[in-house]
């Protein structure tokens, strides 16, 4: 949901990524960018192309601010209404509702109305009578999204509830570019979905594995944690200054101190952005617990300096992580 | 004209029963605005042609094998007269081929008694495009044109509401439009390795090689460059907009003067004059592939207001002139026909006041339509040709129309080498 710009998670300074062709298109509100280790560069350009080219189509398909996506149709539409939807709309949500149902809600693409309901427009914080949050509690969760996969549609259950594919579309794009390269038999890449969601395609022939570098949003030129992207999808969430975090699990909680960032290791890009939204505000062992109950799942959390949640600001890590060099 | 309606089928929900001839970026757009009408929209794909086996073929054969789960099958050909020769249950057919296919495409649809959608440009020959609509009236069945902003709600409000009901503009003088397109827009498509088409059937089918065949827009005799790719969509609403109206003249200018292999202009301004019941309009359009700025839009140009309108979503402004008076407006604010966003910032002078209040610059009053495009792209045009077919509309842009249209795209790379003005008659754009 919050992806700084600034808060890259891939480091390219190595001499064996520089040896890859790079390409950048801007989409998404963001610039998804391309590290193709190919022999013929007009080949891998043109590979870049379509990939590129499937991401605008993506967007057209998702974007909330759009009058005539998917998304915007599905929040325009009244309860019992179907909605027949595009297969990437479809299965994006699909993606949202397990991810959804896999942090207890903490991943939630309906979250809108309660960001409404916290936050003015300056994205300062308010506080909301009871009644507000009752309200826009109510309009919250993916119980109120009802998908019919016989019929790639969907139907939103509650008046008022609205979507937003901003915390997973990134991702699901980004694999989806993958399937592209993985097509123009160009597997040996790196897919940056805006810099905070970083998928590995596979990689390439003479390197172990993606060289990644995870920094404090706060101080970048503090390096917290080094590693190697070997498969799977690496990404990040942060806070910059003055950002709220509203936890839509329970009524009582709403703005949380939560994390200063949090990076989540997964098997696919999809999986680890949404995962790295919800790592920002899980507990450690709800955390702990998400990454034994997922294969291949890892997470590195900085905590906030004042969250109260630790009191020194050691970075903590879950799940498998046996490659995560951490600094000292 | 021909009366559409009389063609069409008997009314009702008649399930229609379509193929796809030309599984690119265009037709695959189609189909997914057709899926997007849901289960219920009474239209089943019932097979898929076209001559890249390994790419757009098994693209999108998979996707309508996905699809089956809602009635639609995606028997996949090769050859269209094969797909022709055995689907025997094809209502329509939706040609979304290289532009120097359509005309026979089309034709032989309508040899087997079959509706067609057509992409435009409807041809990349007057002669052919002109076949068409003869074989569409012979054969007795629809030729719809895909100029699809002729169905979009927003383009349909700004024409009968904001220029004709409320003559907000007043005497359109001028109009004016882009397409610009960045040069990482325009680069030459590839292919992945091993998908390559086997050089007899790129040979039967008229292409040279797979670079010809990925970028066929390029070459002269196969497409006609940006003009006909971008500039027609929108030389079509000037028409639309100053109720079909054609135009007696064009001159423009243009070249291949930035990319290399290429064989149409790359960039192309042309200038048509449109002589109208109020007076001559004066319409420009420019087209570029190495620059994107201001993307895309259509500006119409009154001696009272402007509109700016373009598909590109949410992009829709009307301008009232300053001298035009608030009060003449109002009205159709008070009806909601249209919605004051900014009122106009003038320098005045108040009653009593013997100085000029100056602030910043006047601007022009904003006003915004209260309506938005809901639905997926093209899906609009695709509905009112199935509804067509089945008897309850009529075509919003029949044959006869987007030949007009293509007199008048055609004939400005006719005016780029000619290096003149080229006088149109009535009877140039007459089937």
């Amino acid at each position: 949901m919050m992806k700084p710009q600034g808060d890259r998670v891939v480091d390219v300074g190595s001499r064996s990524i520089a040896d890859a062709h790079h390409f950048a298109h801007e989409a998404m509100a963001t610039v998804f960018e391309l590290y193709i280790v190919e022999e013929d560069g007009d080949y891998a350009r043109q590979g870049a192309q379509a990939a590129f080219a499937e991401v605008d189509r993506l967007e057209l398909e998702m974007s909330r601010f759009l009058s005539n996506s998917d998304i915007s149709r599905l929040n325009d539409a009244e309860p019992g209404q179907t909605v027949a939807l595009g297969m990437d709309s479809f299965e994006c949500l699909c993606r949202a509702k397990e991810m959804f149902g896999k942090t207890g809600g903490a991943f939630d693409i309906s979250i809108g109305a309660l960001y409404a309901c916290w936050l003015h427009e300056d994205r300062t914080l308010r506080q909301p009578s009871p009644k507000e949050i009752q309200h826009a509690h109510a309009l919250t969760g993916l119980n109120h999204l009802e998908l019919d996969e016989e019929g790639f549609c969907a139907e939103v259950l509650t008046e008022g509830v609205q979507f937003d594919l901003g915390g997973i579309g990134k991702g699901y794009a980004a694999e989806k570019v993958a399937e592209i390269l993985r097509e123009w038999s160009l597997g040996q890449a790196l897919v940056l979905a805006g810099a905070s969601s970083v998928l590995s395609v596979s990689v390439p022939e003479g390197m172990s594995g993606w060289p990644m570098k995870l920094r404090n949003p706060e101080n970048p030129n503090e390096v917290l944690a080094r590693f190697e992207l070997k498969e799977g999808a690496v990404s990040g969430s942060g806070r910059q200054k003055g950002q709220h975090i509203i936890d839509p699990r329970s009524v009582d909680v709403g703005p949380v101190k939560g994390r200063l960032a949090a990076w989540s290791v997964a098997p696919d890009a999809i999986a680890a952005d949404a995962s790295s939204t919800a790592f920002m505000m899980l507990s450690d062992e709800e955390i702990n617990e998400y990454c034994l109950a997922n294969a291949r799942t890892a997470a590195i959390i900085l905590p906030h300096a004042d969250s109260g949640d630790s009191s020194s600001r050691t970075v903590r890590c879950f799940g498998e992580l046996e490659e995560i060099e951490l600094e000292a | 004209m021909i009366a559409n309606s009389a063609l069409g089928q008997a009314g009702g929900k008649k399930d229609i029963n379509i193929a796809l001839l030309g599984a690119g970026a265009q037709g695959q757009v189609l189909m997914n605005a057709i899926f997007k009408l849901g289960r219920n929209s009474g239209i089943k794909f019932r097979a898929v042609c076209d001559i890249w086996e390994k790419g757009n073929l098994r693209r999108v054969s998979r996707t309508l094998k996905a699809y089956g789960r809602l009635g639609h099958k995606g028997t996949a050909y090769v050859d269209y007269q094969e797909m022709l020769e055995k689907e025997k249950d094809l209502d329509a057919v939706l040609v979304a081929t290289p532009d120097f296919w359509h005309a026979e495409h089309t034709i032989a649809c309508f040899e087997k008694g079959l509706h067609v959608y057509c992409e435009k440009e409807m041809s990349n020959s007057l002669a052919a495009a002109k076949n068409m609509v003869l074989a569409g009236r012979k054969a007795g069945k629809l030729l719809q044109i895909g100029h699809q902003r002729r169905s979009n709600p927003r383009y349909i409000y700004c024409n009968e509401k904001v220029i004709k009901e409320a003559n907000l503009l007043n005497r359109i003088t001028n109009i004016s439009g882009q397409w610009h397109r960045s040069r990482a827009g325009c680069v030459d498509l590839g292919w992945p390795d091993g998908t390559e088409i086997p050089k007899e059937t790129l040979k039967k089918f008229g292409f040279d090689d797979m670079p010809q065949f990925r970028n066929w827009r390029w070459y002269k005799g196969l497409g006609g460059g940006p003009i006909v790719d971008l500039g027609s969509h929108q030389i079509d609403v000037y028409s639309w907009f100053l109720d079909n109206a054609l135009p007696t003249s064009v001159m423009a200018s243009g070249g291949v003067d930035y990319w290399k292999d290429h064989e149409w202009y790359d960039n192309a301004i042309a200038i048509f004059e449109f002589p109208t019941k109020k007076g001559l309009v004066r319409a420009s359009y420019e087209t570029l592939t190495t620059n994107s700025s201001n993307g895309y839009y259509e500006l119409f140009m009154g001696d009272e207001g402007t509109l700016l309108i373009s598909e590109s979503a949410g992009r829709g402004e009307l301008y009232r002139e300053s001298w035009v008076e608030e009060a003449k407006w109002d009205p159709w604010v008070q009806k909601g026909l249209i919605n004051l966003e900014k009122a106009s910032a003038k320098a005045e002078v108040k009653a009593g006041d013997d100085e000029v209040d100056v602030r910043e610059s006047a601007t022009p009053a904003l006003y915004r339509m209260p309506i938005e495009m809901k639905d997926p792209y093209h899906q609009p045009h695709l509905v009112n040709f199935v509804e067509s077919v089945r008897g309850n509309q009529t075509l919003n842009c029949p044959g006869e129309i987007g030949y007009e249209t293509a007199v008048m795209v055609l004939k400005v790379n006719e005016a780029i080498a000619a290096a003149r003005k080229i006088e149109l008659k009535p009877e140039d754009f007459k089937v």
